[in-house]
């Protein structure tokens, strides 16, 4: 049977009494953040609770945030803000606390602040606004949270933009640039045009007349000439005669790049034959032979595939040597992916997604230094006289042109006296083109 | 007994005006031609309802004032010289101006020859074959 004095009771009772008071200081001192850790005594060993662990470490969290983070009061009062938002509006934590967040938005953004303010006390909310603070507007972007039941405050966290603008406003100034730079580009392009139609018209009006009246004056006064002025006439006419196939020439290599031609499937072959019979009389006179393999179909513009082999075969024609019959062969074959990344064709860029031909332009004619090999395709650039071999030097640099135009290369090899080798590579198709 | 050829003839350059009647005569030395130097004067004596209607107009393409596409244009809308054979006689070589002006209505495009001697066979081909309307 239990028995117990009073005295003993008593004795109980003011031991509780003390653990209560000792609890309850524990428990105030957590409250007011005065402990950060205590020990509790089980099975006779101390155990340690640590509530910095707790507490602490969030503070240090969103001090350390870079991001802005404030607590403030459901009618907008800032109850705690963090570093980094008083140094992103460049005022002492001090005076921001105990401040109104609306002080800080911008007349521009106040409304939409409070609709969304008004809105996160729901629930959340999220917007983008611009902070004003001495005058200096920030670009923010503010995500609002209630904190209600458990706290009646609403948490702010705070994102500045104003690098993002910059950004923003940087790529719209390139933008901007860029879209004036298209325009004047376009004018070039038209004035090109107008100069193209300036050369072929007014440039070529005085010429013919040269040509006109050269011809009259030789027709007409015939009888009375002599034989020196009908040299001289005659050097007047094959120099204006050269001059208008100069004129031309320009203004087709002009042409190339801006032609909105598409390309379609395009039988290399078939334009090979219909280049061939522009040259049958040449041939004859020549007394060429001519051996063709087979072509590729290449996504092409058709009139410049023309224009390739028409200079290739009557470069080959032309350039060949005096006595000797002119052979000619072209032939072609499909490079391996592993040559198209050689060393070799690395200057011509090629694309390794896709196949690519090679069409090989063979003569027998006089060939030309190798240390010429790329100078041969500059426009203008003739390696022989004039007298022997007739010609603009635009030939080569127009197949150059229209090659890079078909993103492929071309190169050439030769010998002195021992032939020329040109060399084309044209992709069978074309990558982001409108191929019909 | 064949009926006097009447050509109209507008361009603007004087020599090749010159060159063209000289090679024109040779063909024909009947042929007879009304000259202007603009699309503007040759409209105002074309529309003169009293003037006789030429058989043939050769047209020049860069002209002052009114040039010959304009010109063209306003010829094969007026009825009275709607089926006049306009022959285009221009320095242009190009096919998209051909292409364009035939199918304005001219009946030919010619680039002006270098060689006079060339002018003289393209009129001999021409005034020998009936260009109307119906070709």
């Amino acid at each position: 049977m239990y028995t117990a004095t009073e005295e003993d009771l008593l004795s109980e009772i003011e031991d509780l009494k003390s653990r209560l008071s000792e609890a309850q200081e524990a428990i105030d001192a957590i409250k007011n953040g005065s402990v950060d850790a205590f020990a509790i005594r089980k099975d006779g060993k101390p155990e340690v609770f640590t509530l910095q662990s707790l507490d602490y470490a969030y503070r240090v969290l969103i001090e350390k945030f870079s991001e802005g983070a404030l607590n403030l009061t459901l009618d907008g009062l800032i109850i705690y803000c963090n570093s980094y938002f008083s140094r992103l509006i460049d005022t002492p934590n001090e005076k921001v606390t105990g401040s109104y967040i609306f002080d800080y938005v911008s007349e521009a953004s106040q409304q939409k602040f409070r609709e969304q303010f008004a809105l996160a006390l729901q629930g959340s909310s999220k917007t983008e606004i611009t902070l004003c603070v001495n005058n200096k507007d920030i670009p923010v972007y503010v995500s609002l949270t209630s904190l209600q039941p458990q706290l009646a405050t609403v948490g702010m966290i705070v994102t500045d933009l104003s690098d993002k603008k910059l950004y923003e406003q940087l790529f719209e100034l390139h933008t901007e640039t860029l879209r004036k730079k298209n325009v004047e580009l376009e004018h070039l392009n038209k004035s090109l045009d107008q100069f193209a139609s300036i050369a072929s018209h007014d440039l070529q009006e005085p010429l013919r007349k040269i040509k006109t009246f050269t011809a009259l004056l030789k027709r007409e006064f015939n009888k009375s000439l002599t034989a020196g002025s009908n040299e001289l006439i005659d050097k007047i006419k094959t120099s204006s005669e050269r001059m208008s196939l100069l004129i031309s020439d320009v203004l087709n290599f002009s042409r190339i790049v801006h032609m909105e031609d598409l390309f379609v499937k395009t039988d290399l072959n078939q334009i090979l034959n219909n280049t061939l019979k522009d040259f049958d009389l040449l041939i004859l006179e020549k007394d060429a032979s001519v051996s063709i393999g087979n072509l590729p179909v290449v996504e092409a513009i058709p009139l410049q595939m023309n224009q390739l082999f028409y200079n290739l075969v009557g470069n080959a024609l032309k350039f060949s040597r005096i006595g000797i019959p002119a052979a000619l062969s072209i032939s072609s074959r499909i490079l391996s992916t592993e040559e198209t990344e050689n060393d070799l064709y690395a200057r011509f860029n090629l694309n390794k997604q896709l196949s690519y031909a090679e069409i090989c332009c063979k003569d027998n004619g006089i060939g030309f230094d190798q240390q010429f090999a790329e100078q041969i395709f500059s426009i203008f650039e003739r390696l022989n006289n004039q007298e022997q071999y007739s010609g603009t030097g635009v030939g080569l640099a127009l197949c150059q042109k229209i090659v890079q135009h078909h993103h492929g290369g071309i190169f050439a090899e030769g010998k002195e006296n021992a032939g020329a080798v040109v060399y084309v590579l044209l992709p069978l198709t074309q990558s982001n083109s409108a191929v019909l | 007994m064949k009926e006097n050829i009447l050509i109209f003839i507008v361009d603007d350059d004087e020599d090749d005006k010159k060159l063209f009647i000289e090679s024109a005569m040779e063909v024909d030395e009947n042929i007879s031609f009304i000259t202007a130097s603009d699309g503007q004067e040759a409209l105002r004596l074309l529309k003169d309802e009293h003037s006789k209607l030429p058989d043939y107009i050769f047209l020049d393409l860069r002209m002052p004032r009114i040039g010959g596409k304009k010109c063209l244009e306003e010829i094969k809308a007026d009825k009275r010289l709607h089926d006049v054979p306009v022959f285009i006689y221009s320095t242009s070589t190009e096919v998209k101006d051909s292409i364009e002006l035939k199918e304005l209505g001219a009946v030919h495009f010619i680039s002006k020859p270098a060689d006079p001697n060339d002018i003289y066979y393209i009129l001999s081909v021409i005034l020998d074959e009936k260009w109307g309307a119906t070709s």
